[in-house]
């Protein structure tokens, strides 16, 4: 097992002078050529991952565009910076003077690596698709004898359809000659009846339809309402089931579930799957002191960032009191040549200790701002282990050996 | 390397100016290349740098590796191509380089490098010495040994 310090590099590529090189406060190469630089990009390992390149612009000469694409195909996610006078290098993420100073260039890196990222919207979570429930090959529809069991069987395995196998059924019930569940009046066609789909206190929306009466209307639509009414509680429960309800995070119920689902996946697919576990390190120390709601506070914040780091289809989950589970399930398949590099789970870690470390907390007062700090351990299928019990305990000893290396850190385990 | 080898049916870059992609497209054909065709040099390593990459993924799961073929041609006729060739000597040792020479695909042998790394040999002159000559130096060797 290998323990990797993940402090990231920067690459100078071109002639710079030495009282910015040795002022800077990383790992750093030289290199001659923006072909080296490419190079450094291509074939650093997780340990000596390059964050930055500084290109001087005298190297791009006429050829920046194609320069800096190159730079940016073989690792998208590293911070681009051309130093010079050039005035054509919008495609950099920052531009420098020649002689620019190390705090000033540290400051441009900042910049650029603070700029917000996506906030995945929970909302956006097709649960059911996460947990392996919508399984359409169990929902079995006659179209020729829709009942309320067809309902019933849309809501366990294919509830994203739910709405579409309802109205398929009132239609069949009805012989009306056109119906349609709407968001508000106005939408509804022309010519069309439109009453409310109210149950209780809770509105639906409304459901227009042609070929009807009123009164037919309103028997259909409370029909209609108290179905939707079901489906939603349906999808409350579960949530309710599968979340964390202090950080909103995932809780380890869906952790297992969802994993043993990925792991089939990234099996089938052939693609690895990667899930790091963490905790905060001395979070004891911070509840005991400040109180459990800076404890509380800390565990919300944890999650916030992480929710801004991570990628569409990645998962966070809180399996402890301070301890947080997260799955990478990476989208990309092996990637063509031509495409982009996907940003690679370990920069994700690294950036999010990062972040941690720099976090406020108002809760903690001024003088706690800067010392939380995190320790992890990442597991990769099909590296590391082969099933999900195998990755965790895995996950779990790199968490234990970043610990014993003195916190703050994150092991990965992927041999040299 | 000629038609018949299969070395280039693994994956390939091939660099070739922009002007000259039907005789690439040509060659791909010819000797059946699974190419992607580059119009720069920067761009050119990026592919193979990313093929790497993607070698290194498949060699994990599958345990085999196959070749990665750099081709150029026409290549003369772009700027860096000489410092692309070092670079990926540098960082890809095991990128094969070719070119098209004379219709036929052959391999860009570094031959620099052999011959960077070679001491140079210690220059012997051995002139002919007279009988004076010979004479005066035994006699000096004489003296040195007397004295």
């Amino acid at each position: 097992m290998v323990h990797r310090d993940t402090r990231s590099s920067i690459v100078f590529a071109g002639s710079f002078n030495e009282e910015l090189i040795s002022g800077v406060d990383q790992p750093v190469r030289c290199v001659n050529s923006v072909f080296d630089a490419i190079g450094e990009l291509a074939t650093c390992g997780a340990s000596d991952l390059v964050e930055t390149v500084v290109v001087d612009d005298q190297l791009l000469q006429e050829h920046t565009t194609e320069h800096l694409d190159a730079l940016r195909r073989v690792d998208p996610s590293a911070v681009i910076v051309v130093a010079g006078t050039i005035s054509a290098s919008t495609q950099a993420d920052a531009l420098v003077p020649k002689d620019t100073t190390a705090a000033h260039l540290a400051s441009a890196i900042i910049n650029v690596k603070s700029q917000p990222a996506l906030i995945h919207d929970d909302n956006e979570v097709d649960l059911d698709e996460v947990l392996g429930i919508a399984d359409a090959s169990k929902f079995i529809k006659d179209d020729s004898n829709l009942g309320d069991i067809d309902l019933v069987r849309a809501l366990m395995h294919v509830p994203a359809k739910f709405k579409e196998v309802l109205i398929e059924l009132l239609k069949q019930q009805t012989n009306w000659t056109s119906c349609e569940i709407i968001d508000d009046r106005p939408s509804a066609p022309e010519s069309s009846q439109v009453a409310p789909l109210r149950y209780g206190h809770e509105e639906h929306g409304f459901l227009a339809a042609t070929g009807t009466t009123s009164d037919e209307l309103a028997r259909w639509s409370h029909w209609v309402a108290c179905w939707l009414e079901l489906a939603r509680k349906q999808r409350h429960l579960k949530l309710l089931a599968y979340k964390d309800e202090l950080s909103g995070a995932w809780n380890r119920r869906f952790l297992r579930t969802c994993l043993s689902r990925e792991l089939q996946i990234a099996r089938d697919k052939r693609r690895p799957l990667t899930i790091m576990i963490f905790d905060i390190d001395d979070f004891k120390h911070y509840n005991d002191r400040w109180g459990h709601d800076a404890g509380d506070e800390i565990i919300r914040e944890v999650v916030r960032l992480l929710n801004t780091i991570i990628r569409r289809g990645d998962h966070v989950c809180r399996i402890g009191g301070d301890e947080f589970a997260v799955i990478f399930c990476d989208p990309e398949p092996p990637r063509e040549a031509g495409s982009n590099h996907p940003t690679t789970v370990e920069i994700l870690a690294r950036r999010f200790r990062e972040q941690v470390a720099n976090a406020r907390f108002p809760k903690l007062g001024v003088e706690a701002t800067g010392v939380l700090s995190i320790s992890g351990g990442l597991a990769t299928f099909p590296w590391d282990a082969s099933d999900i019990d195998g990755l965790l305990e895995k996950a779990d000893q790199r968490l234990l050996q970043s610990k014993r290396h003195g916190k703050n850190s994150i092991t990965i385990g992927k041999d040299e | 390397m000629n038609e018949t080898n299969d070395n280039l049916s693994s994956r390939c870059v091939v660099l070739v100016p922009l002007e000259r992609i039907d005789a690439a497209h040509h060659v791909a054909q010819r000797f059946k290349l699974n190419a992607t065709f580059e119009h720069h040099p920067a761009l050119a390593m990026a592919e193979i740098c990313l093929l790497h990459q993607q070698e290194n993924s498949v060699k994990a799961w599958n345990g085999g590796s196959t070749e990665l073929n750099l081709v150029l041609i026409h290549a003369t006729e772009m700027h860096n191509v000489q410092i692309m060739i070092d670079s990926i000597r540098k960082y890809l040792p095991h990128v094969l380089i070719s070119e098209l020479r004379d219709g036929r695909i052959e391999r860009i042998e570094n031959h620099g490098a052999i011959v960077d790394a070679l001491e140079e040999p210690p220059i012997i002159h051995s002139e002919p010495v007279d009988a004076d000559e010979l004479s005066m130096l035994l006699d000096q060797t004489q003296q040195e040994v007397e004295e």
